[in-house]
């Protein structure tokens, strides 16, 4: 059976190799039996890899413990639901996966395009299969999923740290996202290849952007919403690199969906897109990249691997090839770059642009710093989660500011009266809610600041909304629902957008939340209570219980009590695994709409008495609640347009086009939902209440140098053999009086500079912290420059109502143009 | 067995992949004529969706009327020259048309009514010209 699997792989390299170089040859010689072949191609490398896979699945459930990766990743307790995933739980399902994935979008696209965009398809063609090559070239050369060992009696069993719902959708979700990119960036290297350099491929990809966009940004939330409920440190997001690694692609992609919209509809911008696309889908490389080499340290590496290298090969050609053809293409792609005013949508996007990308850079800067510094200065160090929180939130906050004052200016031209009167409303509001909020906000000035720009936000899009029925009322007499629902069925990709928007303000309100966290850690015998926030936790009982050979859990019950009544009564666990060192925390969760209240139980004694860490995470329900609105946005903003709109050029089947953009629309749906349903449900350590606020701002300046890529304050090994010793000695140290300069350079001599979370803010050191700042700072000019090149040199008037030849043709023309613009949505 | 689904999923994959070498021959798909008329396609796109944020924008506010009347006058000409430049281009693709169907016919003299050959220039009883369609 195996030996089918492995023969598929084999079969598809070659036909992958054959249908790279015969459909640009065929484009070359033009021989359409050459591209038809090449297409065919395609067809066969998805049901070669279909078959592929389908093989490894059943290895998988035939429980084929003769296959290596079978036995490294399930046994025979496992479960019928985790077995199916323990497919893309390594390496080598990961890369099949992916293969799969993008053997299947190529195969979907060939079918979109049999009859449309023939000057493109052989370089499409070409370019998917190079890529597929990439990953076929590993798993038949570098990292064989079929590899056969001498079967042992069970297997090695899963990761119990990815036996979770949240595991299983992860890494598909993401990687639909980032193999999805595949097809714009083809799309745009094959523009140029064939020398078609207007809008058509953007146009054509514009469905394959969203779609991708989509699962990129729900694959990052899966993986937050995971590593909150699973990892245990109260967390969801420790910018790990390779958490950044998957950030960054989606930042230039969300600035990639913006910056077309000028495309579109100014014809400009042309080489700033194809640079956007080409970034975005080589940071997608970057992160597997990333995950693959043991570069830098991550929770998320695989352990060092050769395969690493070829992905950097891979990407280096890549850079190389792209940006020669775009040098290459330059003076072609050059636009006339016009623009009516300086205040305008346009203006305004290229700063947003200017914002997302910054934040990639700066991003990309903290993950490679210690890279830098080592190369350079010889020093190793680490650029942790507080380099990030202090560098990004600056920046996220401008671009909230931006999501809200974009919409208010119109496309080509606003006047300075109009700019007044739209900013008025939602300006007052802001500024009534953030005198609201002063309470809040004392010592919290960032978080103040972020409620207070949502609050601007969230205003100028509901005013927006209800402009826009209004209009529509006057004009039509409706009521106000159907003015509501024609008006955003028409103009789907506007109020999608303004719906994803109120999305991503919902998830600025659940990360701002995090400034008012609260943490806890406390012994209690049986009987003790503690308490915390408004809440105090009675602690009752620890039993134990066995439900299979392999695993044993420990749980604790704990009543909470609120307002003097019992709430819940809390069961957070700890489980053991027969083949796992380290014992997992199953994390009790009470969600609400105001707080989370998380309870670890973080290790028990033999009399009994039990250690609990507690948080409460104020507003983390709105990050996942978020997460919906934007997949319900994008559901909306990829709904079928009603009538297929471009005459002649489509003339395929409308109705399949239809059938299988609601599909894909559906499966966005359904990941939403997903969400929805989801998103409802170490020895202790003493030391004197006085000294906790100390305690706590040091145990975040030190990085847990156990591998976990974590703060020693959030290090989620509850054994870690690290992190306790350090906890203990720093906590010997804050309570002999040691000041905090003299805590940190003990440190620092005692384990060099990268036991610091964040570069010191000196020497060589503040290049750092400068350089993103520097660099929007430097590029803002730049744009401001431009934006005021373009505007003064005012638009060239090319249209003339004179090329008519009789007034009649232009009645003509006329009252076609009423009537299509009747029918035109967008 | 496993040898044989083997030699199976191999044959059917080449039979497959060579079989339009075989019986696809021909040119390829020529790009220019298809690759400039989508151009165009998108070009009204653009200007339709210009018109459509300005009549937008004006209604909820944000442009003033004097801006409104200028910038949708200009945008409104753009995309009355795009759609005159479609429907020639439509026009044109007609004519090809009629170029291909005129060959494939064998017409008559229309001199002497001679049956005459496709792709002959003149007569071959009178010597007349016989007619070809200019592009």
């Amino acid at each position: 059976m195996n030996e089918i699997g492995e023969l598929c792989l084999l079969l598809s390299l070659g036909i992958a190799v054959y249908s790279s170089i015969v459909s640009v040859l065929g484009e070359k010689r033009k021989r359409k039996g050459l591209i038809a072949s090449a297409e065919n191609s395609l067809f066969v490398l998805f049901v070669l890899i279909t078959i592929s896979s389908a093989t490894l699945i059943s290895a998988f459930l035939r429980r084929d413990f003769s296959v290596e990766y079978v036995a490294n990743y399930s046994n025979k307790d496992l479960s019928l639901f985790y077995t199916l995933s323990a497919f893309w739980a390594g390496q080598k399902g990961s890369l099949l996966l992916w293969a799969w994935l993008l053997s299947i979008f190529s195969a979907v696209v060939v079918l979109q395009n049999r009859n449309k965009n023939r000057e493109f398809m052989p370089y499409v063609i070409s370019i998917s299969s190079i890529t597929l090559c990439l990953f076929l070239a590993l798993m038949v050369f570098a990292s064989r999923p079929f590899e056969l060992i001498y079967p042992p009696e069970d297997g090695y069993g899963l990761n119990p740290l990815l036996q979770n719902p949240g595991m299983v959708f992860h890494p598909p979700t993401l990687y639909l996202g980032f193999v999805g990119f595949t097809i714009p960036f083809a799309f745009a290297m094959s523009s140029l290849l064939s020398g078609h350099l207007g809008d058509t491929w953007i146009k054509t990809t514009r469905r394959w952007t969203i779609f991708s966009w989509f699962f990129l940004s729900m694959g990052n939330l899966l993986g937050a919403w995971w590593a909150y409920r699973v990892l245990g440190w109260g967390g969801y997001w420790a910018w790990d690199p390779v958490e950044n690694a998957s950030f960054m692609p989606w930042l230039t992609a969300t600035a990639y969906l913006h910056s077309v919209m000028i495309q579109e509809r100014r014809d400009m911008l042309k080489v700033w897109n194809m640079v956007l696309i080409v970034v975005t889908f080589c940071l997608t490389i970057f992160g597997t990249f990333l995950t693959r080499s043991g570069v830098i340290q991550s929770v998320h590496s695989f352990g060092e691997s050769t395969v690493g290298y070829y992905f950097l090969v891979f990407l280096i050609l890549t850079i190389g090839f792209s940006f020669y053809l775009i040098v290459n293409k330059f003076s072609l792609l050059k636009s006339n770059n016009e623009l009516d005013s300086i205040i305008s949508r346009e203006s305004s996007f290229l700063f947003n642009n200017l914002i997302l990308v910054g934040a990639a850079f700066a991003t990309f800067w903290g993950t490679m710093f210690p890279v830098i510094s080592e190369t350079i200065r010889g020093q190793k160090l680490t650029v942790g989660p507080p380099f990030f929180n202090q560098v990004n939130i600056p920046i996220g906050l401008a671009l909230l500011l931006l999501i809200g004052i974009c919409p208010l200016i119109s496309w080509k031209r606003s006047s300075i009266n109009n700019l007044k009167r739209n900013f008025l409303k939602p300006f007052v509001i802001s500024i009534i809610g953030g005198i609201v909020l002063i309470p809040v906000g004392i010592g919290h000035l960032f978080a103040w600041l972020s409620f207070t720009i949502s609050i601007f936000v969230v205003s100028t899009i509901l005013i927006e909304f209800y402009k826009g029925v209004d209009a529509r009322r006057n004009s039509t007499g409706e009521g106000f629902v159907k003015a509501l629902f024609f008006l955003t069925g028409k103009n789907k990709r506007r109020y999608g957008g303004y719906i994803i928007h109120i999305g991503v303000v919902l998830m600025y309100v659940g990360i701002t939340g995090s400034s008012y966290n609260i943490e806890k850690e406390a012994t209690l015998k049986k009987g003790e209570s503690m308490e915390i926030g408004d809440y105090r936790l009675i602690y009752k009982d620890l039993a134990n219980k066995m439900p299979i050979p392999t695993r044993i859990e420990v749980i604790a019950a704990m009543d909470i009590e609120k307002d003097g009544k019992i709430i819940a009564t809390a069961q957070p666990r700890r489980e053991f695994y027969k083949n796992s060192e380290q014992p997992i925390s199953r994390v009790y969760n009470l969600s609400g709409l105001k707080e989370d209240l998380y309870i670890i139980l973080a290790a028990f004694n033999e009399d009994n008495s039990a250690t609990f860490k507690i948080h409460v995470n104020p507003l983390v329900k709105w990050l996942w609640i978020g997460g919906i609105v934007i997949g319900l946005g994008t559901f909306i903003a990829m709904l079928p347009d009603r009538k297929e709109k471009g005459g002649m050029q489509v003339i395929e089947k409308g109705k399949k086009k239809t059938e299988s953009r609601i599909s894909s629309t559906a499966y966005c749906l359904l990941v939403t939902c997903f969400l929805l349903f989801f998103s409802g449900s170490v020895s202790a350590l003493t030391i004197d209440e006085k000294y906790m606020p100390l305690y706590d701002e040091l145990s975040g300046k030190f990085m847990c140098l156990c591998g976990c890529g974590s703060l020693i304050k959030t290090c989620p090994h509850q054994d870690c053999n690290f992190a306790i010793p350090f906890r203990k000695e720093l906590s010997t140290r804050i309570q002999t009086g040691e000041t905090k300069e003299q805590i940190i350079g003990y440190f620092v001599n005692k384990h060099g500079e990268r036991i610091l979370s964040a570069p010191t803010k000196r020497g060589f050191n503040l290049v750092a912290w400068i350089t993103p700042f520097a660099v929007i700072i430097i590029v803002g000019f730049f744009i401001k420059r431009i934006i005021h090149e373009w505007a003064t040199k005012g638009i060239t008037e090319e249209a003339k109502g004179s090329d008519f030849k009789t007034q009649d043709s232009l009645d003509k023309y006329k009252k076609i143009l009423e009537k299509e613009l009747e029918e035109f949505e967008r | 067995m496993t040898l044989f689904i083997e030699i199976l999923i191999f044959i059917s994959a080449m039979f497959f992949i060579g079989y339009p070498l075989f019986h696809k021959k021909g040119t390829a798909f020529t790009a220019g004529s298809d690759g400039s008329f989508n151009e165009l396609i998108h070009k009204k796109e653009a200007a339709y969706t210009a018109i459509k944020d300005l009549d937008f924008d004006y209604i909820t506010g944000k442009l003033s009327e004097s801006d409104y009347k200028e910038l949708k006058k200009r945008y409104e000409i753009e995309a009355l020259n795009i759609l005159r430049l479609l429907d020639e281009y439509k026009n044109k693709g007609a004519v090809t048309l009629t170029k291909k169907t005129g060959d494939e016919r064998t017409p008559f003299c229309p001199q002497c009514g001679t049956k005459t050959k496709g792709g002959d220039n003149f007569c071959f009883q009178c010597g007349a010209r016989l007619n070809s369609v200019e592009i």
